[in-house]
């Protein structure tokens, strides 16, 4: 496969990625609900809203799935996931400066990850997103016309 | 084809949060219970920390740096509302 294809199709990948992930997470924590809660609860900077923000979260998440999986919106569910990444990493990047020895609120299995771990892992996340939305955007500017007919292909 | 890989990319998320997730502990004994007042006014008053109901069920429950305030108990039994029954014996979880 050609680097422009690859670059064409990561898009579709990076939106499959974040199907996987904010569906894995967002069940997860309404799955496992008490102990997302409970680790709401421990955190200061966010503990006042917990009954809302424990909803709120995968309850977000999976409106970007169903955002992501609908061709249509993809390019929406891109951005709102670039939004929610973005804030939990603000989020990691203010325990890691002011409270350092907190549990993660996330679910699953990336619960496990250490806070730098987790911080690294957004990192990744976001710039994956922002190379699709940028790579979606060029193609938006180049559209294929068919020599015979002159209508795009 | 490509229409039904996201349907089961969904799937495969629920699959292995399935087998992933903290299942609630249905276990009698040997729970851990995270104390909902920490760090809040009143955390410290015995009413609030004898009351099974400011307590919830976790797993694991994570209290980093031993310290002066509670932040939940450990090895207790459930009263079978998934608080702890402080009548049975405990451990009491604490930082800072």
């Amino acid at each position: 496969m050609k680097k422009a294809e690859i670059i064409n199709h990561l898009d579709i990948v990076t939106s499959y990625l974040l199907i996987f992930l904010f569906t894995y997470t967002g069940i997860s924590k309404l799955i496992d609900h008490d102990t997302f809660k409970a680790s709401i609860l421990q955190s200061p900077a966010i503990r006042n809203q917990e009954a809302i923000i424990s909803w709120l979260i995968p309850v977000t998440e999976l409106l970007i799935v169903a955002m992501l999986l609908l061709n249509k919106y993809r390019h929406a569910g891109l951005v709102f996931s670039l939004v929610l990444m973005i804030t939990f990493t603000a989020y990691i990047g203010y325990m890691l400066l002011f409270i350092p020895s907190l549990p993660c609120s996330c679910g699953g299995i990336l619960k496990e990850l250490s806070w730098s771990n987790h911080l690294l892992f957004n990192s990744f996340v976001i710039v994956l997103i922002l190379i699709s939305l940028f790579s979606n955007t060029r193609q938006k500017l180049f559209i294929a016309i068919n020599r015979t007919s002159r209508k795009p292909v | 084809m490509k229409k039904y890989l996201g349907i089961f990319v969904v799937m495969l998320a629920l699959t292995a949060s399935a087998f992933t997730v903290n299942h609630k502990n249905t276990k009698l004994v040997g729970n851990e219970y995270s104390y909902n007042l920490y760090g809040q006014p009143g955390q410290d008053n015995a009413s609030n920390l004898n009351n099974p109901a400011n307590y919830t069920l976790v797993s694991p429950l994570i209290c980093p740096t031993p310290g002066s305030h509670r932040c939940g108990v450990s090895s207790a039994t459930d009263d079978g509302t998934g608080h702890p029954d402080f009548t049975k014996s405990y451990t009491i979880r604490s930082r800072n």
